[in-house]
């Protein structure tokens, strides 16, 4: 059977990292403006509930004010989406919480920061503040899970004709854990991705998927240092590459990303 | 939708294989032991498979988790089906998408046990592939050549069920002629302590459903299923997936909705995709964790959805809670009721809870069911049904 | 608000570590105000947690299914008390 081509609508995006709290932020770093001064703090959704917010850690902040900036962009009830969310890493503070704790003699785990230990937590934190009982995802793909999810959730807004919200988040890793995974750096992206007839405005794109040996990411146009490390370090900031694409209207029309070992996708803007 | 199971196996406490399930099953044995699992004290019951420790041979992937995974693709004819797949559509034209929640946290836990005198990890530790949440299918990638997309899904306890959602989807678009899926979580620290935390684990044999239950059994395990377009293959299994639900909560991270409403969602959208009344459902795999909360809302609302014609059992007295791989484990003993034509009992029931009138006894019963389902709830109020028939 | 006694004002600092208690001072929580639902909005998760923090601190075990458990938690000074009884 011949690969249906996913063509789909981008209508909301939102962002958040260290150095920008917004899209319009981050496409300015990204069109060559200078870091900002000092780091952000937080982030501090406060479409959290106060007794829920107190418990969640950084990378279910990060995902939640993601996607809620997304969903206000787009201007659609977050309750309305299906969501998958993504992440390369996961919460490695609480994997050396927990396994500080497991290799210590005193083995009593926090309940709560146990409950928070699932990757699916962001997933859970989000559906819980904005009442969303349609299906959410939570999924992993380690250097591939920008490229993966995007798959994932243009599939399931082609196959099931569903609005999607898709999210990917990655925070900076435990300090025992830094020799193999990398990334120091904080970031999050959401899009709301719609069916191709929805009636809402937004940039049309269609992904294609091809046999490739042994693809690679693209360079970006950026030049900046700190877009550069984020890009090299954090699974998540591969969406990068898309988000130049969609930044640009005038530059290039297509980028590629590796998909697995043997296959790529191309996004390419009508 | 119509999706063909080609082939599927399962790993557990309750048989290595699914030959040795079904003996389990129909003998009424249980894998259930006193945790007796290296550096954890705690007075409870686990479904350990012992096999998993002579697998050590992984080299640069080695955890208990990958461990497991290879060990359950060792079983029955799995592997030699996905080889087949590979050779007539190309190892890119083949998927794969594993669900896990703990992905190969045990080998994270044992490297925190032997950091060096700077607290640094050790050289056999440094397992870029492995510390990671999407490790099940890396590995998996490595162990079958599979070179198309492959996802790991991780929403805890549904993960598992879910990657039949998943790989449906990516057959119906044509992005792959094959998918392999499957699901492995290991016993390790981190989940025993951590329900621990919870006050969920059961210091007895886990009796979900009973009156008298108090709490569940951590076990782990693997499972894999190969899914095609219908027609495709002439060598299915004579099952195919039907439907499957997907929904959320939106109540609490680790405490089921009181009245089950995310439950509900993706139970009535199993049934609308397959196009089916529920009086046509046989059989029910239920989640019966054993937990007091679990057991009462999902019993509560499978006695409003369904007719007492609607048998029900859990059947996580054989194997305990394998979490992760809960949902491949549950959906393949629920489909192979269609091969077996036995509805397994729902082990160690003796007094049905008082609050409850679900068709659901400790018996097994002979029927040759049409249609079956299966459910998983996790953490974050996570939910997947799956609803599986004998093919057309 | 009624009066904290020195213990329950002991119990409130532990709580408001424990669960992160946004925006609180240990010394602000009325010890007859409900912990859990209109009062204090505490859940099951808290309590779980309270009670682990009561047994790295006192040294005593508390189980969520245990009776008196529930009465136990009902507000500040009945917990303190509970706890006091115990140790």
């Amino acid at each position: 059977m011949q690969a249906k081509k996913l063509k789909c609508k981008i209508a909301g995006i939102g962002a958040w990292g260290s150095y920008f709290d917004s899209w319009q932020a981050l496409q300015q770093l990204l069109g060559g403006e200078p870091l900002p001064d000092t780091k952000n703090k937080g982030p501090k959704p406060t479409i959290i509930p106060a007794n829920e917010r107190r418990r969640a850690p950084l990378p279910v902040r990060l995902a939640v004010e993601s996607s809620w900036q997304a969903t206000q962009s787009a201007g659609l009830a977050p309750d309305t989406l299906t969501c998958v969310f993504a992440s390369g890493l996961g919460d490695t503070e609480l994997t050396d919480y927990m396994c500080r704790t497991l290799a210590s003699e005193q083995k009593e785990l926090s309940p709560t920061k146990f409950h928070n230990s699932v990757h699916n937590a962001p997933a859970g934190y989000w559906t819980i503040s904005t009442g969303t009982m349609s299906a959410a995802n939570s999924v992993a793909g380690y250097e591939e899970s920008v490229s993966l999810t995007l798959v994932e959730a243009l599939i399931q807004c082609v196959t099931e004709h569903k609005p999607m919200l898709v999210t990917f988040y990655d925070a900076p890793v435990a300090d025992v854990l830094k020799p193999i995974l990398s990334n120091q750096e904080t970031f999050a992206f959401s899009l709301v991705i719609l069916p191709v007839d929805a009636n809402i405005d937004g940039v049309e794109v269609t992904a294609e998927i091809t046999p490739a040996e042994q693809p690679a990411w693209p360079a970006l146009q950026s030049s900046s240092e700190y877009i550069a490390s984020m890009y090299a370090d954090n699974p998540s900031a591969k969406i990068l590459c898309l988000a130049e694409l969609i930044a640009t209207s005038n530059g290039n029309k297509s980028v590629t990303m590796p998909l697995s070992q043997g296959t790529s996708v191309s996004f390419t803007r009508s | 939708m119509k999706i063909d199971i080609i082939d599927y196996e399962t790993c557990s406490a309750a048989g290595l294989n699914l030959k040795a399930l079904r003996t389990s099953l129909k003998h009424h044995d249980s894998g259930l032991i006193k945790n007796n699992l290296p550096g954890s004290d705690l007075d409870t019951w686990i479904g350990l498979v012992e096999q998993v420790s002579n697998v050590n041979d992984l080299g640069r992937w080695q955890s208990r988790n990958n461990a497991l995974a290879a060990l359950g693709y060792e079983q029955g004819t799995i592997r030699q089906t996905v080889a087949g797949l590979i050779s007539k559509y190309g190892a890119a034209r083949v998927g794969l998408v594993m669900g896990s929640s703990t992905s190969s946290i045990d080998r994270t836990e044992t490297a925190y046990t032997q950091l060096d005198e700077s607290g640094n990890l050790t050289e056999q530790f440094k397992q870029p592939f492995v510390h990671n949440p999407h490790a099940p299918s890396l590995f998996m990638a490595h162990l079958t050549g599979i070179t198309g997309p492959s996802l790991t899904i991780n929403t805890a306890c549904s993960s598992s069920a879910k990657v039949f959602a998943t790989g449906a989807r990516w057959l119906e678009t044509g992005i792959v002629d094959a998918v392999l899926v499957g699901g492995v979580d290991t016993l390790c620290l981190s989940v025993l302590h951590g329900f621990n935390s919870l006050q969920l684990l059961s210091p007895n044999p886990c009796k979900p459903f009973d009156q008298h239950r108090d709490g569940i059994n951590l076990g782990e395990a693997s499972g894999f299923a190969v899914l095609q377009r219908t027609g495709e293959n002439s060598n299915s299994s004579g099952i195919s997936l039907t439907g499957y639900g997907e929904s959320s909560d939106a109540y609490h991270m680790s405490h089921p909705h009181p009245e089950g409403l995310g439950a509900r969602l993706s139970m009535t959208q199993a049934l609308e995709q397959a196009n089916r009344e529920a009086a046509d459902i046989d059989y029910i795999n239920l989640h019966g964790t054993s937990s007091r909360a679990n057991d009462l809302i999902e019993g509560q609302l499978i006695s409003e959805l369904f007719p007492d014609t609607t048998q029900c059992s859990s059947t996580k007295a054989w194997m305990g809670h394998t979490l992760g791989a809960a949902g491949i484990t549950e959906a393949i003993i629920a489909m192979d009721t269609l091969h077996t034509n036995i509805i397994p009992g729902s082990k160690n029931l003796e007094t049905l809870d008082e609050a409850l009138s679900l068709s659901i006894k400790a018996s097994d019963e002979h029927k040759v069911c049409q249609h079956v389902m299966t459910n998983s709830f996790g953490f974050g109020g996570n939910n997947c049904t799956l609803l599986f028939s004998r093919s057309e | 608000m009624a009066t904290q006694t020195e213990s329950e004002l002991k119990m409130a600092q532990l709580m408001v570590e424990a669960l992160n208690l946004e925006d609180m001072e240990a010394d602000e929580i009325d010890p007859e105000e409900q912990l859990f639902g209109d009062g204090l909005g505490l859940d099951s998760i808290d309590a779980l947690e309270i009670s682990l923090a009561i047994s790295k601190e006192y040294g005593v075990q508390i189980k969520a299914e245990d009776e008196g458990t529930r009465e136990a938690f009902a507000t500040l000074r009945s917990l303190t008390a509970f706890v006091e009884n115990k140790k």
